[in-house]
């Protein structure tokens, strides 16, 4: 009886490493690729799947007027969020709340 | 006698085969290809327009929510843009239109009532403006459509009825007022499309009734005439609601929708001949309350729901090309 408890005691440790190792495996090559360019003044970034570009934004989403991201680490921020959501397979888009809780700066132009 | 019968039995086979092969003939022809697509952004009952070769979309619901944010797809480019969110309410059935290079986003339902607002949409300052409010009273799942310098929205559910009013929106002095002539049933969910400089206007329910009839409207002297019903021929199986219809170079199309079950299927309306040919249906699930985007030479069909299903999906019909299940 101890031999079968020490048994499925084992093999659930093994499946259970097994899960952990496939799913962080899974999770690090990431099929999505960001590219941050330089756009009218500011930055804009572009979101690719497999190499071919599914997003690509001049401009600050959700927003109203065209306006570029003021800097580089703000694009960066708002395309990690756009990939983090791509991969957990919800909706892509960016809320002006999310914009605010990014601290994102939205008035460089003026 | 024995020989007889078979013999009669061969000649149906063979007679039923030719029939078959000349049917599959029909369907062979238009092919469907995969587009861009944001993996699980499912949504229905969203609403867009076309303006210089640029697809935009929004509002809609996911099953949970209703939504506010505004795309553009660019068709050349095969990618997506962020544009500003719709200012109004949050909701689904709402009617758009372009019009002279803007778009208008107005009515529909919020998930509690159904709403008269309308919204104007600058594509080239990504900017929304409050228009006067839709004449007719609060609506969803009406028909609209610009055409002409003005534009048109009728048919549709006012929260109690079904409707059959149209409106004219004048965008130089923003203001609505009552277009009379349409001799059609009331419905909602209805769906149009337009060739050349004359808008079609079909499909449609209302009281669990398929709508067969048929109409061509010309924006030039505001006149609808009744075409061929819709159930005209033993073979037509387009009656439906909650389709989308579109139109590439010169020819009609109604694609998806509802009758008794989601459908795939694929209709083509030729204007000279005023005749329905059945093509290959949309290669992805069948569906309801899906989007078409059309410049007139190119068309997509995107989102939309089959049953509790919301899809994320995006084709391209080739109608005038053979069947390819590879792509």
């Amino acid at each position: 009886m101890k031999n079968i408890l020490k048994f499925a005691f084992g093999f659930g440790l093994i499946a259970i490493i097994v899960v952990i190792f496939y799913q962080t495996s899974t999770e690090s090559s990431s099929d999505y690729s960001t590219r941050i360019y330089t756009v009218n003044s500011g930055f804009g970034y572009e979101i690719s799947l497999h190499n071919k570009i599914l997003i690509k934004q001049d401009n600050i989403p959700a927003i109203q007027n065209e306006i570029p991201f003021c800097n580089e680490d703000d694009a960066n921020k708002i395309a990690a969020l756009v990939i983090d959501k791509l991969e957990r397979k919800v909706a892509p888009t960016i809320s002006k709340i999310e914009l605010q809780e990014n601290k994102i700066v939205l008035n460089c132009l003026n | 006698m024995i020989t007889n019968s078979t013999k009669v039995l061969v000649l149906c086979a063979l007679a039923l085969s030719l029939f078959n092969c000349s049917s599959d003939d029909d369907d062979d022809r238009g092919n469907w290809v995969e587009r861009s697509v944001f993996d699980g952004v499912p949504r229905s009952n969203v609403v867009g327009f076309v303006i210089d070769e640029l697809g935009y979309m929004g509002t809609g619901y996911d099953g949970d929510d209703y939504l506010v944010d505004f795309w553009q797809y660019n068709i050349a480019g095969d990618y997506w843009v962020q544009k500003a969110d719709f200012p109004g309410t949050e909701r689904s059935a709402a009617t758009g239109f372009a019009l002279d290079g803007l778009g208008y986003l107005g009515t529909g339902y919020d998930g509690v009532d159904e709403l008269s607002d309308f919204w104007q949409y600058n594509p080239s300052t990504n900017t929304w403006t409050q228009k006067a409010d839709f004449m007719g009273g609060v609506r969803q799942a009406a028909i609209g459509f610009g055409a002409n310098g003005t534009g048109y929205v009728g048919t549709g559910y006012d929260g109690d009825n079904d409707r059959k009013d149209f409106y004219k929106y004048n965008p130089t002095t923003d203001t609505w007022s009552e277009l009379v002539g349409f001799g059609g049933e009331k419905r909602r969910f209805g769906t149009t499309f337009a060739i050349g400089d004359k808008v079609y206007i079909g499909t449609g329910v209302s009281n669990g009734l398929y709508k067969t009839d048929f109409w061509e409207f010309d924006p030039a002297t505001e006149v609808f005439t009744s075409k061929l019903d819709l159930d005209e021929e033993d073979d037509y199986s387009i009656t439906r609601s909650n389709a989308v219809g579109f139109s590439i170079d010169g020819l009609g199309y109604i694609v998806s929708g509802y009758n008794g079950g989601v459908l795939n299927s694929t209709w083509e309306y030729d204007p000279g001949k005023d005749e329905w040919e059945d093509i290959t249906g949309l290669e992805g699930y069948s569906r309801q309350d899906a989007l078409a985007f059309s410049t007139g030479t190119r068309a997509f069909v995107l989102l939309g729901r089959s049953g509790s299903l919301y899809l994320d999906d995006n084709y391209e019909l080739f109608p005038q090309e053979d069947y390819d299940d590879e792509d």
